[in-house]
C-alpha cells in the first residue's frame, strides 16, 4: 500500500471563471480610468483621443469649456495639418464649445494639403478626416487629385500605408475604389497566434486602423469586405484581449474598432459566454448564458439562443438536444435547465450552443459554440463503515465495529504492533445510487500530542468497496506510539460535497515510547544571536615606565661615546669657517632634520623633493671640503 | 694568564692604533651597545611595535657594518688594498651610505 505523508492538500473543486470574450463592466470602468488621465488636457493628441473615447463610452467630458479653451489657444500655426485636424475634430466632437475657431482657415489648409502632389500619407489622412469632421465636402476635382497622389503613395505597400489609405479612400468616393482591392493584400500579412488571434506586427493601433478602414470603405462603396467571418472573429478576439491597454490613444482605438465590429452592415460580432460557474447540479440545475456585442451591450437584432446538443464526455450519450434558452429579466442573459428533476449522472459534459437570428442581421461568431460543463454529484454513505483490528498473520477474521456517517466511534480502539488496523467503506452517488470511484479517498492519522499527520490511500478493491489494511509491524518505523485521530477524506472534482469524517480514535502500542509534544517553534525558526563585529585585540603593551627606562638606557652608550671621544682627545682645531665647511655641516644636519620631519609628518615624495636640494648642497660643499682636507694631508 | 693576554692586547692597542681608528672604534662600541640594549628590550618586553624595533635594530647593524668598512679603508695597514681610495673619499662614501640608509630606516619606522 502506498502511503503519502502530505502536509496539506486541497479538496476544493476547481472553479474557473468563464472566459470572457467581450468588454465587461469592469473593463469599461478601467478604460474610463485610462481615458480620465487625458484630462485636464496636456497636449492636443491626448485631448483628441480622450474626447473621442469619452464619446464612445457615452460618458460626459469633464469640464468641456476648459478643453475648448485649450483647443483655441493651441491653434497657432495653420500649416500644421496634424494639429489642425486634432483641433477641428475635437472641437466638433465636443459640440458645445462657445466661441469660435477659424474654420475657414483650417479648411483652406486641408484643401491645400490635398491638392499638393508632395503631401505625405499622414497629411492626406488628417486632411480628409478633418474635412469630414468639419462637414466640408471635398470637390470632385480635389478628390481626383488626392486619389492620384494616393495611388503614387501606395507604391510603398507597408501595412501602415495601406491602413491609412483605406481611411483616406473612404472620403474620396468612387475615385479611390482602387484602394478596396488592397484590403485582401494587407489582410494576408496579419499574424495568427494560437489559432485564436489575428493581429498585425505593429500592434493595436495599426490593427484597429486596418479593420476600421476595411469596414468603413466597404460601407462607403456598399460592397462586402473581402474578410471572412473566421478572420473577423480572430481579429475581434485579439482586440478584446487588448482590453488592458494603458494609453488614451489605445483605449480610443480599441473602443472605436469594437463598436464598428459590433454594429455594421456586413458582419456583426456577437459574444456568448457563461454567467457564473460552468457547473450544474440537482440543487442548481440551470445554466445562464450572456449574449451581447463586443462592448457588452445588448444585440439590437432579434435573436434566440439554442442548446444544440448536450453530450456526456464518458460515453458520448446525448442527453439533450435543440433546447431553447429562455430570456431572463436581464435582457442579455438566457437560461436553460440542464439537469432533469430526477437527476443526472455526474461527470463532464460537452455542450454546444448557437445564437439564432434572421439572416439579415448578419451575425457572426454565433454558431455551434462548444462549452465544457460539469454536472456535480453528491457523495453519501448508505452502508455503515467498518473499522476493526485483526492479527497480522490473517488467521483470524477481523473484529469490526459498525459506524454510520457522520458519527464517531465511542470507544478508543487499541492496536499493537502485531496487529493491523482495517477499514471498509462504500461511497455512493446520491442521484444514481451507484458506487462512486472518487479521485481522493484518504485515511488521515493525526497524532494527538505531536500533531504529526500520516496519510494513507484507501484502495478501491472490488469497484464497490474501499478498504485499507494498515499493517502496523511494517509501519513501526514511521509511526510512533500514542493516540491518533482517524479521519476519512473523500474528494472529487464532480462532487458538490467534499467529506472530512472524524471516524475514531485509535491507540497504537508499537513498543516505542510516547513522544512528548513537539516544541511550539523548532529552534531553527527562532531568531539567531546577533553577530557583533569583533575588533582585533590590541597587543599587550609594557608599562610606560619600562619603555621610558629603555629609552633612557639608550642614551648611556651615546654618553659613553662622547666620554671616549673626549678621552681620545678629539678636537675641532681643524675646523675652518669657510663656505664649504659650514655648507657641508649645515647640509648634513638639514638632511637628518628632514628625516625627522619625514618620520613625523612628511610623505616620501615631499621628502625626496627636499632631499634633492639639500643633498646637492651637501654634496658640492662636502666635495670641496674633503678635497681641501686631502690636499692638506698630502702636504 | 688570560688577564695578561688581555692587558697586553689592550696596551698594544693603545700604543699602536692611530687616533682616527680609535674614534671609529668608539663609534662602533656606541652602535654595538645601542643594538644590544634594543635586543634586550625585545627579549624582555616583546617586539611590538615590530617594524619600529626592526628598523632600529637593523639601523644599528647597518651603521656597524658601514663603520667597519670605513675603518678598513682608513686603516694605514690596509693601504695597499685601498691605494686609490683616500681617507676623505672613504668618509664621503660613509656619509652618503648613511644618508641612504637612514632614509630607508625612517621610511620603515612607521
Amino acid at each position: 500500500m502506498r502511503s503519502l505523508t502530505l502536509l496539506s492538500f486541497c479538496l476544493a473543486v476547481s472553479c474557473c471563471a468563464a472566459a470572457s470574450n467581450h468588454l465587461s463592466g469592469y473593463d469599461r470602468q478601467r478604460l474610463q480610468q485610462v481615458i480620465d488621465s487625458a484630462f485636464p488636457p496636456k497636449n492636443l493628441a491626448s485631448a483628441h483621443y480622450g474626447v473621442l473615447a469619452n464619446k464612445a463610452l457615452n460618458h460626459a467630458i469633464p469640464k468641456p469649456e476648459d478643453v475648448c479653451k485649450f483647443l483655441s489657444s493651441s491653434l497657432s500655426d495653420f500649416t500644421n495639418i496634424e494639429q489642425n485636424y486634432y483641433v477641428a475634430s475635437t472641437w466638433k466632437a465636443i459640440g458645445t464649445c462657445s466661441g469660435n475657431i477659424d474654420s475657414a482657415a483650417i479648411i483652406k489648409s486641408f484643401n491645400e494639403a490635398l491638392n499638393k502632389a508632395t503631401s505625405s500619407i499622414m497629411d492626406l489622412y488628417f486632411a480628409t478626416s478633418g474635412l469630414k469632421a468639419l462637414g466640408s465636402p471635398i470637390s470632385s476635382q480635389t478628390q481626383k487629385k488626392t486619389a492620384d497622389t494616393l495611388r503614387t503613395l501606395l507604391k510603398d505597400d507597408s501595412v501602415s500605408n495601406i491602413a491609412h489609405a483605406l481611411h483616406i479612400a473612404t472620403h474620396l468616393g468612387k475615385e479611390a475604389a482602387f484602394a478596396f482591392d488592397r484590403i485582401e493584400d494587407v489582410l494576408v500579412l496579419a499574424d495568427e497566434v494560437d489559432g485564436k488571434f489575428l493581429q498585425f506586427e505593429s500592434g493595436l493601433g495599426i490593427t484597429a486602423l486596418v479593420i476600421s478602414g476595411t469596414f468603413g470603405l466597404a460601407e462607403e462603396l456598399k460592397k462586402d469586405p473581402p474578410i471572412t467571418p473566421q478572420q473577423t472573429i480572430k481579429f475581434a478576439n485579439y482586440f478584446v484581449s487588448r482590453r488592458t491597454v494603458q494609453t488614451v490613444k489605445g483605449a480610443q482605438n480599441l473602443l472605436n474598432v469594437l463598436s464598428i465590429l459590433s454594429q455594421n452592415s456586413f458582419q456583426t460580432h456577437v459574444s456568448v459566454s457563461v454567467v457564473g460557474s460552468k457547473t450544474v447540479s440537482l440543487e442548481d440545475p440551470t445554466i445562464s448564458m450572456r449574449v451581447c456585442d463586443l462592448l457588452g451591450r445588448p444585440v439590437t437584432a432579434q435573436i434566440g439562443l439554442t442548446l444544440e446538443s448536450f453530450v456526456r464526455a464518458s460515453d458520448k450519450a446525448q442527453i439533450l438536444s435543440m433546447v431553447k434558452f429562455e430570456q431572463t429579466s436581464d435582457k442579455m442573459v438566457y437560461q436553460a435547465r440542464l439537469v432533469k428533476p430526477k437527476g443526472e449522472t455526474p461527470g463532464l459534459y460537452h455542450m454546444t450552443v448557437s445564437v439564432t437570428a434572421s439572416a439579415a442581421s448578419k451575425l457572426i461568431g454565433n454558431v455551434e459554440m462548444p462549452l465544457d460543463i460539469k454536472i456535480l454529484g453528491h457523495a453519501v454513505f448508505p452502508k455503515p463503515l467498518l473499522i476493526g483490528t485483526a492479527d497480522a498473520d490473517q488467521v483470524t477474521q477481523p473484529k469490526f465495529e459498525k459506524l454510520t456517517y457522520p458519527n464517531k466511534l465511542g470507544q478508543v480502539l487499541e492496536v499493537d504492533s502485531h496487529q493491523k488496523l482495517t477499514l471498509r467503506f462504500t461511497v455512493m452517488e446520491k442521484v444514481t445510487n451507484k458506487p462512486l470511484n472518487v479521485h481522493q479517498a484518504f485515511i488521515l492519522l493525526t497524532h494527538q500530542t505531536t500533531k504529526e499527520e500520516f496519510i494513507f490511500v484507501a484502495e478501491n478493491a472490488d469497484s464497490e468497496q474501499y478498504k485499507l489494511d494498515l499493517d502496523l509491524s511494517s509501519k513501526s518505523k514511521d509511526l510512533s506510539s500514542g493516540t491518533y485521530t482517524i479521519d476519512l477524506i473523500i474528494g472529487d472534482m464532480i462532487l458538490s460535497n467534499s467529506v472530512l469524517w472524524k471516524v475514531a480514535d485509535v491507540k497504537l502500542n508499537l513498543g516505542s515510547a510516547v513522544p512528548s509534544p513537539a516544541a511550539p517553534v523548532p529552534a531553527m525558526y527562532l531568531p539567531k544571536h546577533e553577530i557583533k563585529h569583533l575588533f582585533r585585540e590590541p597587543e599587550r603593551r609594557p608599562p610606560v615606565f619600562v619603555s621610558n627606562l629603555f629609552t633612557g638606557l639608550l642614551l648611556i652608550p651615546l654618553l659613553l661615546l662622547f666620554i671616549m671621544w673626549y678621552k681620545l682627545g678629539i678636537n675641532l682645531s681643524n675646523f675652518s669657517f669657510s663656505l664649504s665647511t659650514i655648507g657641508f655641516h649645515l647640509g648634513l644636519g638639514g638632511i637628518f632634520c628632514l628625516f625627522g620631519l619625514f618620520w613625523l609628518q612628511l610623505n616620501m615624495f615631499e621628502t625626496l623633493k627636499y632631499l634633492l636640494g639639500l643633498g646637492l648642497v651637501t654634496f658640492l660643499s662636502g666635495n670641496s671640503l674633503l678635497a681641501k682636507l686631502a690636499n692638506q694631508h698630502k702636504r | 694568564m688570560l688577564s695578561t693576554v688581555i692587558s697586553k692586547f689592550y696596551n698594544d692597542y693603545l700604543a699602536n692604533t692611530p687616533k682616527r681608528l680609535k674614534i671609529i672604534d668608539a663609534y662602533l662600541t656606541f652602535v654595538f651597545l645601542t643594538g644590544v640594549i634594543q635586543f634586550v628590550y625585545c627579549c624582555l618586553v616583546g617586539t611590538f611595535p615590530f617594524n619600529s624595533f626592526l628598523s632600529g635594530f637593523i639601523s644599528c647593524i647597518s651603521c656597524f657594518v658601514l663603520a667597519v668598512c670605513l675603518r678598513l679603508q682608513v686603516n694605514p695597514q690596509n693601504k695597499m688594498h685601498f691605494s686609490k681610495i683616500s681617507a676623505e673619499r672613504g668618509f664621503a662614501d660613509f656619509i652618503f651610505a648613511q644618508v641612504i640608509l637612514h632614509l630607508v630606516v625612517v621610511n620603515f619606522i612607521g
